[in-house]
């Protein structure tokens, strides 16, 4: 075996430094895009598990409200539970720190956990860092009159050095709408694990009056026997409030990753595409060395080595590059992680709930997939090439080097699987997600992808006759390269495969995101009606902690140019094992203001008229969607005021939150939470209000209340820069993927310049120029893109139509309108040949220098 | 030099002077240790019609001095003037075009493009000079009728005997009048009646006019051939010019 692989692979690889280079960059760019984004989905989940570590890594049980939480009295009942060993109070809220008036989203959004540290839970990181002479500095100042009466807050090295905190400092943020001030008592050092560097410790009765929860708790942490967590569980549950709920740690972030799984599946079959250009690479590059070596496998067979023994060297020729290629992909996706965990953590933090994650996780287990998937992908990519080597009778393989062998009509033959293939990529649309993944959907596109690959040798075929016969006598440069697309299909076909899938990525995300946008701006238009959007100033994230307090919107109306307010009330709440938005609105000025887009309601007055005064909310289509809810069914929720009945009145079309939302009125909402604080406000104008002058009036007629007022247009400029950047990170996913197939063309040109050398060398022979010989090349090359391009463009568009009609409506619910960006396509096809020509150039110099006497001798 | 100049002067053709003219050509490569002197002073002309072999054992110089004939090497020092034109005197692309215009060339493997069929594969030569497509269709269809193997045109290589091919190349090197005719082992690969067959046709081409300048092993080969120039070591050691 190591003698066959040195005789067959080792040399041939140094002797082809370039293919083997570029090979294994491919390989490498796969894994570490797959790896990166995998990091910064793990990283994105790992937070929300550090937020319950952080206070500490010992509980296994946690009392949750909802909203605005609930009493603290409940901890006495609680801690008396038997099984209870320790109990903690928790306060979870945000401040903005930083934030600039000017400047609506300036700032950076702080966590504040409020926790008892007078009383530590064992192995409590914030009891911890609060202890004199432990890991804070400043540790003379964890005396509880700083902690409590000076609201004293230890904070990260991070944002101390970020901000120049020093310890005995008074610093402001914003809570909500309202300026508090904190006293710096220690920062936590940097080699503190578990802890997030923009969480900020401060004393549970700090954090109560900070956010205004004067008796109140978001959380209760505990540790319980660990035995009889279950036990436990259900004695706690009796002696709670309605809305709250017992719940372990590791339960609760199972709901998170629920929540984000759509997203962050997405996101990974995108990355997996990188690997599987990948892929087609290592295959050609195998076939390549197979073909090249024929007449060596030829001799080894005659001197006696078994075709299983061929099978084995090629397949670990495979497995070689998958090994070195994916040892550089983790050290090049370590790098990419640290750019993507940012791109995915601020989607993740504005569209789904504060993850605030700022460093990578590096899971082991996560390193591990990427590396095994890495070399057994490029492992199975070795199979083919390797049984074609493995097949080959030892005299014709002695005989001939360089030439493709192939049955007759193979190529007809593979298009009618590529059909078959199509035709069960259309089956695959129709059934439903399987646990709302759309399983059967990402098989269909499997499916189009390989599919649309096996077209790829009877579209060279007949490519190459028609331009043979096309070009005739007017150019022999591009007679012969026609000629030599046809002459080894199966080589030509993996090259434009590899570039058709690359392409038809960015066609299918391109029409995905354009008529997304399109759709979203529509929609944006249509409910968007107030003129000013008022809401706290600073930076916001999707965990709704920026509150006002009801008095601004009364403020607000008695404004002189006011016309109306409507108010809006958000809150994260379990529904189904998921977590989902629970939102208040008045629901009786539907009627005369209606901005929501009902679906299937054709008197909309009526409706909105009906609303009021009913046990009816309306709920979002991913929410009907989600949990198969139409209108007319009935569904409970476990609210503070108890267990309580709605109908689905209606369903409206949203493009906010793919986990769904529950829209109920506001005076049902501050009936059974308890809650009438606001999120944001939207303003009418009395007709002909100057709302540049409204605008100040409102921010002015609040204060000493900090909040924010955004015309219209602002608002929906911020929508779309809220969209592009949650898509950002695609497009960086569709360069790579493009890169990775550039390669491939260069390969695949530099392959059959090599191989062709006494090909070349005898036309050059017979008088063909050395211009010419470059033209020829590049030549191929356009054909190369050019097929590439075309048939990308045309899996690219029903690969949309998968992304569209399936994919994205069972993952996220979305309903998107179809638009085709036409000049968009063009402009696909004019690059990918501009890249495949500017992929000849080196090829293409190679060919021309080919020595005519010696590559005609060498036979 | 200019070669367009060295052009225009070899335009008109001076049938008493010989299609090939080698003067004292040496040829040598650079060696590990020493030069590989592959021609030592050779010199030879073969005229219009007459048919010469070249014999003498693997590495005498026989495929090297076809190189220098063929115009895809120039010597060291000396002369080699293809249809009067002094090939040193020209830069790649006027050789290319010497080459192109005015050598056929028949090799023992046959070299067809296997992408091609037997009449594009006859036809290259021609569609390289861009000839017209009548012109081309007509003189490929000539020179598959003087071999033998019109009927065989729209097949690809892959599909015709040894014999076949080797006749698909003969026409592929005669198919655009060359000026002389190489043939570096055109039996070498054949059984002994294709072979025979072959050498027919070459001999019938040089009673037509053609100059023919054969590298060979066979004897019967030598045998029908009007001279017989014998090489050792880079030096013509038999059948001097005569």
């Amino acid at each position: 075996m190591t003698a066959l692989f040195r005789a067959l692979v080792l040399g041939h690889m140094r002797a082809n430094m370039l293919r083997t280079g570029v090979t294994l960059l491919a390989v490498a760019l796969g894994v570490a895009i797959a790896l990166a984004i995998d990091l910064a989905n793990a990283t994105a989940v790992a937070s929300f598990a550090t937020s319950v570590n952080v206070v500490s890594n010992h509980v296994n049980l946690q009392v949750l409200g909802v909203g605005r939480g609930f009493a603290d009295t409940t901890l006495l009942r609680v801690q008396d539970v038997p099984g209870v060993r320790y109990a903690s109070p928790t306060i979870e809220d945000s401040i903005v720190v930083g934030a600039k008036s000017d400047a609506p989203f300036s700032g950076e959004i702080l966590r504040v956990l409020g926790v008892d540290l007078l009383r530590p839970l064992p192995g409590d990181q914030a009891g911890s860092v609060g202890t004199p002479g432990s890991v804070a500095h400043g540790g003379a100042l964890s005396d509880p009159a700083v902690l409590i009466d000076d609201h004293g807050a230890f904070v990260s090295a991070r944002v101390a050095k970020k901000f120049d905190w020093r310890v005995g400092a008074i610093v402001h943020g914003l809570a909500g709408d309202r300026v508090v001030a904190l006293r710096i008592a220690g920062i936590i050092p940097e080699d503190v694990a578990g802890v997030d560097s923009s969480v900020v410790f401060v004393d549970i009765a700090t954090a109560q009056e900070l956010f205004e929860k004067l008796g109140r708790l978001d959380r209760i942490d505990m540790i319980v026997d660990p035995k009889h967590v279950a036990a436990v569980s259900a004695a706690v549950s009796k002696v709670i409030p309605p809305g709250t709920r017992a719940i372990e740690p590791k339960v609760r972030t199972g709901e998170i990753q629920r929540m984000l799984r759509s997203f962050q599946l997405n996101l990974a079959a995108l990355s997996y595409i990188a690997l599987l250009v990948g892929m087609y690479l290592i295959y050609n590059t195998v076939a390549i060395s197979v073909v090249q070596r024929r007449p060596e496998i030829g001799t080894l067979r005659a001197l006696g080595a078994r075709s299983g023994e061929i099978f084995r060297t090629f397949v670990f020729e495979g497995a070689m590059f998958g090994v070195v290629g994916s040892l550089l992909g983790l050290a090049l996706g370590g790098v990419l992680a640290q750019l993507s965990v940012g791109a995915v953590s601020r989607t993740v933090d504005t569209l789904y709930v504060a993850s605030h994650a700022d460093h990578v996780a590096y899971d082991p287990l996560v390193l591990l997939k990427a590396f095994v998937v890495g070399v057994v992908l490029a492992t199975i990519s070795a199979i083919v090439p390797a049984l074609e080597a493995a097949g080959t009778p030892p005299a014709l393989a002695m005989r001939s080097a360089g030439y493709e062998r192939r049955p007759r009509g193979l190529e007809g033959r593979l298009a009618l699987v590529g059909a078959a293939l199509l035709g069960i990529a259309y089956l695959c649309t129709l059934p439903p997600p399987i646990d709302d993944i759309p399983l059967f959907g990402y098989a269909a596109g499997l499916a189009i992808i390989f599919g649309g690959s096996l077209f790829a040798p009877l579209v060279i075929r007949g490519t190459s006759r028609a331009s043979v016969a096309f070009f005739g006598s007017r150019s022999p440069a591009g007679q012969l390269a026609a000629a030599n697309l046809g002459a080894s299909p199966m080589r030509n076909s993996v090259a434009v495969a590899s570039l058709m899938i690359a392409i038809a990525m960015m066609v299918s995300i391109a029409i995905l995101i354009g008529s997304f946008r399109t759709t979203v701006v529509a929609w944006a238009d249509d409910t968007l009606k107030a003129d000013l959007f008022v809401r706290p100033l600073g930076l916001q994230d999707a965990s709704y902690d920026a509150r006002f307090s009801p008095s601004v919107a009364k403020k607000i109306a008695k404004l002189p140019g006011v016309a109306a307010v409507d108010t809006f009330r958000g809150i994260s709440i379990p529904f189904r094992g998921r977590i989902t938005t629970l939102g208040a609105a008045d629901f009786s000025t539907i009627a005369e203001r209606n901005k929501l887009r009902f679906i299937g309601v054709s008197d909309t007055r009526a409706l909105a008229q009906t609303l009021p005064n009913t046990d009816g909310v309306l709920i979002s289509d991913p929410f009907s969607m989600r949990f198969h809810l139409g209108r007319g069914d009935r569904f409970d929720l476990d609210t503070p005021g108890g267990r309580t009945t709605f109908t689905v009145a209606a369903i409206y079309n949203d493009y906010s939150s793919d986990a769904g939302i529950v829209l109920m009125d506001t005076r049902t909402f501050a009936r059974l939470y308890h809650d009438d604080s606001i999120n944001s406000i939207a303003v009418y104008a009395k007709p002909k209000v100057d709302l540049a002058k409204l605008r100040s009036d409102v921010v002015r007629s609040v204060l000493p209340l900090r909040v924010d007022a955004q015309t219209t247009r602002e608002l929906r400029t911020l929508v779309i820069s809220i969209f592009n950047r949650t898509f950002a990170i695609t497009y960086a996913l569709y360069i790579i993927s493009i890169t990775i197939a550039v390669l491939g063309v260069v390969s695949t040109l530099f392959a059959l310049v090599l191989e062709r050398r006494r090909e070349i060398g005898l036309m050059r022979y017979l008088g063909l120029r050395a211009s010419d010989v470059r033209r020829m090349v590049y030549y191929e090359a356009a054909f190369i893109g050019l097929l590439g391009g075309v048939m990308g463009v045309i899996v690219g568009v029903l690969l949309s139509f998968l992304l569209i009609f399936v994919i994205n409506r069972q993952a996220f619910g979305w309903l998107i309108e179809l638009h085709m960006p036409y000049d968009f396509l063009a402009e696909a096809v004019v690059l990918v040949i501009a890249a495949a020509l500017v992929a000849g150039v080196y090829p293409a110099g190679v060919a021309a220098r080919i020595r005519t006497a010696e590559a005609v001798r060498s036979e | 030099m200019n070669a367009s100049i060295v052009g225009s002067a070899s335009m008109s053709v001076d049938a008493s002077v010989a299609p090939v003219v080698v003067r004292d050509v040496r040829k040598w490569y650079p060696g590990a240790i020493d030069d590989v002197h592959a021609l030592d002073g050779v010199s030879l002309e073969v005229r219009a019609g007459e048919m010469v072999a070249l014999v003498g054992p693997s590495g005498c110089g026989k495929s090297t001095l076809l190189n220098v004939v063929g115009c895809v090497d120039l010597p060291t020092s000396g002369t080699v003037q293809v249809a009067q034109r002094v090939t040193s005197d020209l830069n790649d692309d006027a050789l290319t075009l010497l080459r192109r215009d005015r050598v056929g060339t028949i090799f023992q493997f046959f070299n067809l493009l296997p992408a091609l069929s037997v009449f594009d594969n006859v036809a290259l030569p021609l569609v390289l000079q861009r000839r017209p497509k009548a012109e081309v269709a007509m003189r490929v269809a000539a020179a598959l009728t003087s071999v033998g193997i019109l009927e065989k045109r729209d097949v690809y290589p892959a599909q015709i005997s040894g014999g076949q091919m080797q006749r698909a190349a003969i026409a592929r090197a005669i198919v655009h009048g060359p000026a002389i005719l190489l043939a570096d082992e055109p039996t070498g690969n054949l059984d002994t009646a294709n072979g025979e067959n072959v050498l027919r046709l070459l001999r019938g081409l040089a009673a037509g006019g053609q100059a023919i300048l054969m590298a060979t092993h066979s004897p019967e080969a030598a045998a029908i051939c009007d001279r017989v120039i014998r090489m050792q070591d880079g030096r013509i050691v038999g059948s001097p010019l005569s």
